[in-house]
């Protein structure tokens, strides 16, 4: 289980994440959504370990994620919002580096590469240097990275940006599959009708902190909304600091 | 130590595949030999060429036996009139003998007969012909003087008491290696710089490509990630720390030093000291290096800073070959300074003590690990 509560980051003056909390149990999907900047890279590299939050708790599975962040990072696949791939390796060799330092044996990196490649349709582009990769090729690399070594809990930062539909539908397809086999995922994403096939629960972060949590027809009925777009407009809307609701709700 | 091997064996494909930052590494040593050849060849090649002097002589018939004196001793002679301090002021000619219009009278009357020797002392390329005109003429002199005093029944060394003479304790190498001072600064270079690129790509290269995030996200401690990374630089630089030496092997075994009149033995025991000498300072380079490209927010500025690194060994060979010192323990103790005066020992031909050897790689290594431990914590985003 995932359990991350009241976390904050602040870089300079600025405050990136204020009180975000959220949870996510094995074959679960949760979905953060929010606008540009709303913090919800932050929170993602919070939960990997990759920043110190200033405040809260981050927990995988009853580790600490602060205090032991190597033991957490062996529970997660990551699929961060720029694919981070090495230019001048050709795709396999990108996987094999991963597995290798994820301590994969030869043999299981080679079965898991197969597996990935025929799951992703990248039999064609497995041995070609990443550079020059469309969005999509890179995207699908960087996804059968973070899956090599079959982590419980996958984390996705935006993860069909940029995709054509062709691609999108594969991702998604084996996204599906991998909740149905028990696998946590927690997604960012501003597309809705991604959140809304993929996602059990949802956790709107606005401005640095959580607007609302639940189910997408928990947060449409809570908005008052007739969909789930409507009722993400309406929740960033009314989180703005200059919204006569923000300035309402701050009234004394 | 897999991960460690791991790492190494993924920054070793990477860098062998970018060949535009690879090929200025490999040919570094081999212009730095080139440039050691070519110093020698063309120092040959001026003393060759360098055409015969004749010494312009004013009232040369008033003095036909210091001419003859002059001609013995190799110089040529040639009349001159005209006023010989614009000319020699103006560089028309580089020096005139003047013989006063009374010399041949006073040197009758066994009075004193001075000469001048016309010159300007601030052209550094005429002092060596100067000095041997001085040198001609002062011996002319004594012998002269020598020849009256016995033909007046006293004895020449009454006259002359004592001289200065000057005793060379310089090994015919250590003299060698004035000339070829600018190699053991080549090696040092070789050693501190070969891998800043590669360093700066490796680390701040990470940063710049956003594959610093995904690296940082893998289940192993940094300090792993920073050792592969650290170790292949250093294997990098020891390849062409390698190459570099032995290009200056052969640098100086085909220049024509003998020509020089210099002996220049550097045995494979001294370049097995300079080889041994320069390991703690390649650990110590690139320690400096991938810690400074850690720290710098962008690909850029690491460049920047890492070019100012290249000052180092500069300022530091600078001071080795001007000052002339030779090494004490207090200098072995700093860490390039120290290896690049033992370096300098090591190629001139003087055996080195162990203890030096020892303190100067301790202090660089502890230097190293200090760069290293503050590198690890900069591994992390920003």
């Amino acid at each position: 289980m995932i359990r991350v509560e009241h976390i904050e980051k602040r870089f300079g003056a600025t405050t990136a994440v204020r009180d975000v909390s959220f949870e996510a149990n094995a074959g679960q999907t949760l979905g953060l959504l929010g606008p540009n900047g709303a913090g919800k890279t932050s929170s993602l590299r919070i939960l990997c370990g990759l920043l110190k939050p200033d405040a809260g708790r981050v927990h995988i599975d009853a580790i600490d994620v602060v205090k032991s962040p190597v033991e957490a990072q062996k529970k997660l696949g990551v699929l961060p919002d720029n694919c981070g791939l090495y230019t001048r390796l050709t795709a396999a060799e990108n996987l094999r580096y991963f597995a290798e330092l994820y301590g994969l044996s030869r043999n299981r990196t080679q079965q898991r590469m197969a597996q990935l490649s025929r799951q992703l349709d990248m039999d064609e582009i497995l041995h070609r240097k990443t550079q020059g990769f469309s969005q999509g090729e890179r995207m699908k690399v960087a996804l059968a990275r973070a899956l090599m070594h079959e982590p419980p809990y996958l984390i996705l930062d935006e993860p069909t940006n940029g995709l054509d539909v062709l691609t999108t539908r594969a991702v998604r397809s084996l996204l599906l599959e991998l909740k149905r086999n028990g696998t946590c995922l927690i997604f960012s994403s501003h597309l809705m009708h991604e959140v809304s096939h993929l996602c059990d629960q949802l956790t709107v972060i606005t401005h640095g902190q959580v607007s609302a949590h639940g189910t997408p027809e928990d947060i449409i009925r809570q908005t008052g909304g007739t969909d789930l777009e409507a009722a993400f407009a309406q929740l960033c809307t009314s989180a703005s600091p200059h919204s006569p609701e923000h300035d309402k709700a701050k009234t004394p | 130590m897999k991960m460690i091997w791991t790492v190494f064996k993924k920054e070793w494909l990477d860098t062998r595949r970018d060949i535009k930052g690879v090929l200025p590494i490999l040919i570094m040593p081999l212009l730095f030999a080139l440039t050691s050849y070519g110093v020698l060849n063309f120092v040959a090649a001026m003393q060759q060429d360098k055409p015969e002097f004749t010494l312009p002589v004013m009232n040369g018939d008033q003095a036909a036996p210091l001419l003859a004196a002059l001609h013995e001793a190799g110089l040529k002679t040639t009349g001159f009139s005209g006023d010989p301090i614009a000319q020699v002021r103006e560089g028309e000619v580089p020096m005139v003998l003047r013989i006063p219009d009374s010399f041949s009278e006073q040197f009758r009357e066994q009075q004193m007969a001075n000469i001048e020797l016309i010159w300007d002392l601030s052209r550094n390329e005429h002092q060596a012909t100067a000095n041997r005109v001085k040198s001609v003429v002062a011996r002319w002199y004594q012998t002269l003087g020598a020849q009256r005093l016995i033909f007046r029944g006293v004895s020449p060394q009454a006259a002359h008491v004592g001289q200065v003479v000057d005793v060379n304790t310089a090994r015919e190498q250590q003299m060698a290696m004035r000339i070829l001072g600018s190699v053991p600064l080549f090696l040092v270079l070789v050693a501190f710089i070969a891998c800043a690129g590669v360093a700066t790509e490796m680390a701040a290269g990470e940063r710049e490509g956003r594959t610093l995030e995904t690296l940082l996200m893998v289940p192993i401690a940094k300090h792993w990630l920073f050792a592969g990374k650290w170790l292949m630089a250093c294997s990098l630089s020891m390849v062409v720390v390698t190459l570099a030496l032995f290009g200056q092997f052969m640098a100086i075994k085909m220049a024509p030093t003998a020509e020089l009149g210099l002996r220049i033995d550097v045995s494979l025991q001294d370049y097995l000291q300079v080889f041994v000498l320069l390991v703690p300072l390649v650990a110590l380079a690139n320690s400096l290096l991938l810690f400074i490209s850690l720290r710098a927010r962008s690909l850029k500025d690491s460049q920047t800073y890492t070019q100012l690194v290249t000052l180092l060994p500069t300022a530091t060979g600078l001071y080795v070959l001007l000052s002339g010192k030779s090494t004490s323990l207090a200098i072995a103790a700093i860490p390039l300074l120290g290896s690049q005066a033992l370096i300098t020992d090591a190629l001139s031909g003087l055996s080195l003590s162990a203890g030096m050897i020892a303190l100067n790689a301790l202090t660089c290594l502890m230097l190293a690990a200090g760069f290293a431990f503050a590198g690890v914590s900069a591994f992390k985003l920003r």
